[in-house]
């Protein structure tokens, strides 16, 4: 597989652009990625990591350049279509889990799939498969406000992975983890990646800094990318 | 005082209400139109796209409120009929004096335009890069015109429906006595010739997606269906050779036949006719409207003609 | 369409948010109930009404002096017998008397027994009546209305009325009607006709008006032409139009109160938009984690839209039943009296069960547009947050 899956061009994010404070969150991002590629964005807070992911991941709109991916140019895309980008082709994995605290494990991985027209049935068997494979199945019918929080990220996995995401990104996964679950975590990522997804790991957690299937580090300072 | 009327009070504060929300949506639309730039990526632009949200969602609303309106307003006029003097349904109560008519026919060219849009909306939604967005709300400006000119024809008219001096009732403005009121000097046999041949016309052009004669034919059709309900299929469904009227069907008695049989007729005509509008405004053919035309029309025709079917199996006569 | 999936979600939420939702939904309820009750009522008695009047006399005619109703002299009746297409003329004696220890007024009805009844009404309440026992002495058949005020004074064999011209007319009580026959027999005296003369101070020759039997409708007009002729000081009305003025009034107490009502209904308006306007930094991360799974912003709207929507529905259904129950399980206590008016009698009348497609479409209509009306901007303002904000 050599196909680039995220093709990113002369990226610029600016915000309050014509304001005094105007304030450029990310310039000239220059970044490609081919199917089933491990990805780690490196940098100190406030570098621009977390708005890098938003961008690939349709959830914010560029100032300008170009983002494409899977073959669709996601910079200008009307929210319905952003949205439907999102259903069907990424996953997310937020730092601070980002759970519904008042539902079930299972409501909270079915989540996704609630606008694709699938029935319950089915939606119930591809939540039990994601859980299956993010090892939360034992805690299905358990609210998330119970769960420790090793079982909440797994949680949040699993609901990343029910889609069937081409792409998973990650923003600090393991910033509110103990060691343990961290290591845990860099498990999951290895049969995720064994699965042939395209994984972006944003984070300054030095656990990163050694992993043996990592295919590239981007280090981003002041939202550009060096070295 | 007809304004202290129940369904009066209630019609009007629901208008009122409605109103309301579209004169927001009109000045929304207005800032919409004058910055919108879909090539820009200024954050300017991402606050636009956000606000047409609202005013899509507040348009959504009052359409379709108002669609429900419709059926309210004949309720209304026909309760109406109870304390107006002289008035046996609607139909009195309607030309009380010359507003109403004329609201009547409004109402239903709004119902009409709201249809278009609807469709003109979610065609743009589902494409990519907003391809009708100015056109839509271009095209809500009209409608919101054509509103503000309805709320004032509402007042107007029940201000001047008057409970002391009596109306005609349905017999005398539909001529149950003496000389027919058909147009083009039609007698009821060639006006059902005309029907259903009109009918077919409509059908055929539809399924092979004729855009404009479709228009013209289903715009001819609508005309005719009027005429051949109030002076034929109506007496069917009144089981009285004299009774002619549309207004009545809507009636408990008839058990609301009246808003199935005007509601399919509206249905089947927009259809037919929305084709060609929106081929005009889009640039491009839009397929599932011929199909429902065909599917309504149909359906209209049937319910009328069972009337007349069933009353003959019955009795075993024409009326 | 939403899926089965939505709509257990949307439940789902709806139950977990339920003490958010709970203070809205016993106002809305409240606000339901209180409206849809004087809908009812008003509707209800509107029916009442026409049903009774449909047994009234087709024509009546006055004898007017200077604009005003007098008198009527009981020999016209003849001549009006007369005339082509009418089928009986026939005097009636009534008005209304002044009962001074609560300050209400009786109707009094004045009737000859032995004759044929004004109306099928009037015929169907004296069936089997014992005449004889009727006119051995000055006696009168009495509405539940007026029975209980006479009870609370005391007057339970005979009430002695006063006649404007002096002295006093002692009748004893015969009988009264069943309390479920109907509001205008309500406030209604029955007594011979003579004595009904000599207490409203009517002279012997006169009569109140004279009723009109005229079977063809198409043949009316061409009657009162007639009766025109025959005597130029008269004036003739016609049954549809004492429905259609009653149904005037009470339309219009309905109508005012709805005036009144919609300053209620505004004011709710606004504290629900200002309750909806309120969004929590939890509603808003909500919001932004149902975006970064694949929501747009239509389908967040949907849910909004959705869960208010339930809430309106569910309250209008439960106010309605409410609203149904106590207008015709317990006869709209308090509300009830306030429809009956001043001059009237309260009494225990059935109302008819009934609420019709337009009615119900009324009530849906006036609670629910406004209702959502007041959510949609909130609703907006919360969906178009933006999630990767929310998020933080
Ligand atoms: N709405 C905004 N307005 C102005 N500045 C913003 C806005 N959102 C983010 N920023 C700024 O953009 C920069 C990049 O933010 P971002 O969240 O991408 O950093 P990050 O690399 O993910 O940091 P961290 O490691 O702390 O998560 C930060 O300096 C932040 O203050
Ligand atoms: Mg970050």
């Amino acid at each position: 597989m050599s196909q680039n899956i995220i093709k990113v061009k002369e990226l610029n994010k600016v915000y309050n652009e014509k304001a005094d404070n105007a304030f450029y969150a990310l310039s000239d991002i220059e970044l490609s990625v081919k199917a089933g590629e491990l990805i780690i964005l490196k940098g100190v807070s406030g570098s621009g990591k977390s708005t890098l992911l938003a961008i690939i991941g349709a959830l914010s709109k560029p100032t300008s350049g170009s983002v494409e991916v899977d073959g669709q140019n996601i910079a200008k895309l009307p929210d319905l279509h952003s949205s439907m980008f999102r259903a069907t082709t990424i996953g997310f994995i937020f730092q601070s889990f980002d759970l519904f605290d008042e539902l079930d494990v299972h409501d909270n991985v079915a989540l996704p799939l609630v606008h694709t027209g699938l029935s319950q049935k089915e939606i119930d068997k591809k939540a039990a498969i994601a859980m299956e494979l993010a090892h939360i199945s034992h805690k299905r019918t358990q609210r998330v406000k119970d769960l420790s929080g090793g079982e909440k990220q797994r949680c949040a996995i699993a609901r990343a992975l029910v889609n069937e995401p081409k792409i998973i990104l990650c923003d600090e996964p393991t910033a509110n983890l103990d060691r343990d679950n961290a290591l845990k975590f860099i498990e999951t990522l290895k049969t995720l990646k064994a699965l042939g997804k395209t994984i972006l790991v944003a984070t300054h957690d030095p656990l990163f800094e050694q992993l043996d299937i990592t295919d590239a580090m981007v280090n981003i300072e002041n939202g550009k990318i060096v070295g | 005082m007809i304004f202290l009327s129940n369904e009066v009070v209630v019609f009007l504060f629901i208008e009122a209400v409605l109103l309301l929300l579209m004169s927001i949506a009109f000045v929304n639309t207005l800032g919409i139109l004058r910055r919108w730039d879909f090539g820009s990526t200024s954050s300017l632009q991402y606050k636009l796209e956000k606000r047409a949200y609202l005013v899509v969602l507040i348009i959504l609303f009052t359409l379709g409120f108002k669609v429900l309106q419709l059926p309210f307003f004949s309720f209304t006029i026909d309760k109406l009929s109870a304390i107006v003097p002289g008035a046996m349904c609607g139909a009195g109560v309607i030309t009380a004096n010359e507003y109403g008519p004329l609201l009547m026919s409004l109402k239903v060219v709004i119902l009409f335009l709201t249809g278009v849009w609807l469709i003109l909306n979610d065609e743009d939604l589902r494409a990519k890069e907003y391809p009708y967005f100015k056109a839509k709300f271009w095209f809500f400006t009209i409608i919101f015109l054509f509103v503000v000119i309805e709320s004032i024809l509402d007042v107007l008219y029940l201000a001047n429906i008057s409970i002391l001096s009596p109306v005609a009732c349905c017999s005398t403005i539909y001529g149950a006595v003496g000389g027919s009121e058909l147009p083009f000097d039609l007698d009821v046999t060639r006006l059902l010739v005309l029907f259903y041949l009109l009918y077919g016309l409509a059908v055929i052009t539809a399924l092979y997606r004729y855009a404009l004669i479709s228009l013209l034919s289903n715009v001819l059709f609508l005309y005719v269906s009027y005429y051949a309900v109030v002076y034929f299929f109506g007496t069917y469904v009144y089981e009285l050779p004299t009774h002619k009227c549309p207004f009545c069907m809507l009636q408990k008695e008839y058990f609301y036949v009246g808003y199935l049989i005007w509601g399919t007729l509206f249905l089947g005509t927009f259809f037919g006719t929305a084709g060609a509008v929106l081929k005009t405004i889009m640039q491009k053919e839009v397929h599932f409207t011929y199909r429902y035309s065909v599917w309504f029309n149909t359906i209209f025709v049937l319910l009328c003609s069972l009337y007349v079917v069933v009353f003959y199996i019955r009795n075993g006569v024409f009326l | 369409m939403p899926n089965n999936a939505f709509v257990n979600f949307l439940f789902l939420l709806i139950y977990r948010h339920r003490v958010k939702h709970s203070a809205i939904f016993i106002i809305s309820t409240l606000i339901v109930t209180l409206f849809s009750s004087v809908m009812l009522l008003s509707n209800a008695l509107q029916k009442e009404i026409t049903s009774t009047l449909s047994a009234q006399p087709d024509l009546i005619v006055q004898k007017i002096r200077s604009g005003k109703a007098v008198d009527t002299p009981m020999e016209w009746a003849d001549g009006f017998g007369e005339i082509r297409g009418v089928k009986s003329a026939l005097p009636r004696v009534f008005g209304r008397y002044f009962y001074e220890p609560n300050g209400y007024y009786f109707t009094i009805v004045g009737i000859d027994p032995f004759d044929t009844q004004a109306t099928e009404a009037l015929e169907r309440l004296l069936k089997g009546l014992d005449v004889k026992a009727f006119l051995s002495q000055d006696s009168m058949i009495i509405g539940s209305g007026v029975k209980t005020f006479l009870e609370q004074y005391r007057y339970l064999e005979h009430y002695d009325f006063r006649p404007p011209h002096g002295g006093r007319e002692r009748v004893a009580i015969f009988d009264s009607f069943p309390p479920e026959s109907n509001i205008v027999s309500n406030d209604m005296v029955i007594m011979e006709i003579d004595l009904a003369k000599r207490i409203l101070g009517i002279d012997e020759e006169m009569s109140t008006d004279i009723i009109l039997t005229v079977p063809n409708e198409l043949e009316r007009d061409n009657v009162m032409v007639k009766l025109i002729l025959q005597h130029y000081d008269i004036r003739v009305i016609q049954r549809d139009e004492i429905a259609k003025a009653y149904k005037n009034l009470f339309n219009y107490k309905g109508g005012l109160f709805l005036l009144l009502y919609i300053i209620v209904l505004v004011t709710f308006v606004l504290i629900l938009y200002q309750r909806y306007s309120m969004i929590s930094s939890t509603d808003r991360r909500e919001i932004g984690i149902l975006r970064a799974v694949g929501w747009s912003i239509k389908d967040v709207i949907k849910l909004k839209v959705m869960e208010s929507l339930f809430v309106a529905l569910f309250a209008f259904g439960l106010g309605l039943l409410i609203a149904y129950i106590y207008v015709f399980f317990f006869d709209a206590p308090l509300l009830g009296a306030l429809f009956f008016g001043h001059g009237n009698l309260p009494g225990d009348l059935q109302l008819g069960r009934s609420i019709d497609l337009g009615m119900f479409s009324m009530l849906f209509l006036f609670f629910i547009v406004p209702f959502i009306a007041a959510v949609l901007v909130p609703v907006w303002k919360i969906a178009v947050v933006d999630p990767v904000e929310a998020m933080k």
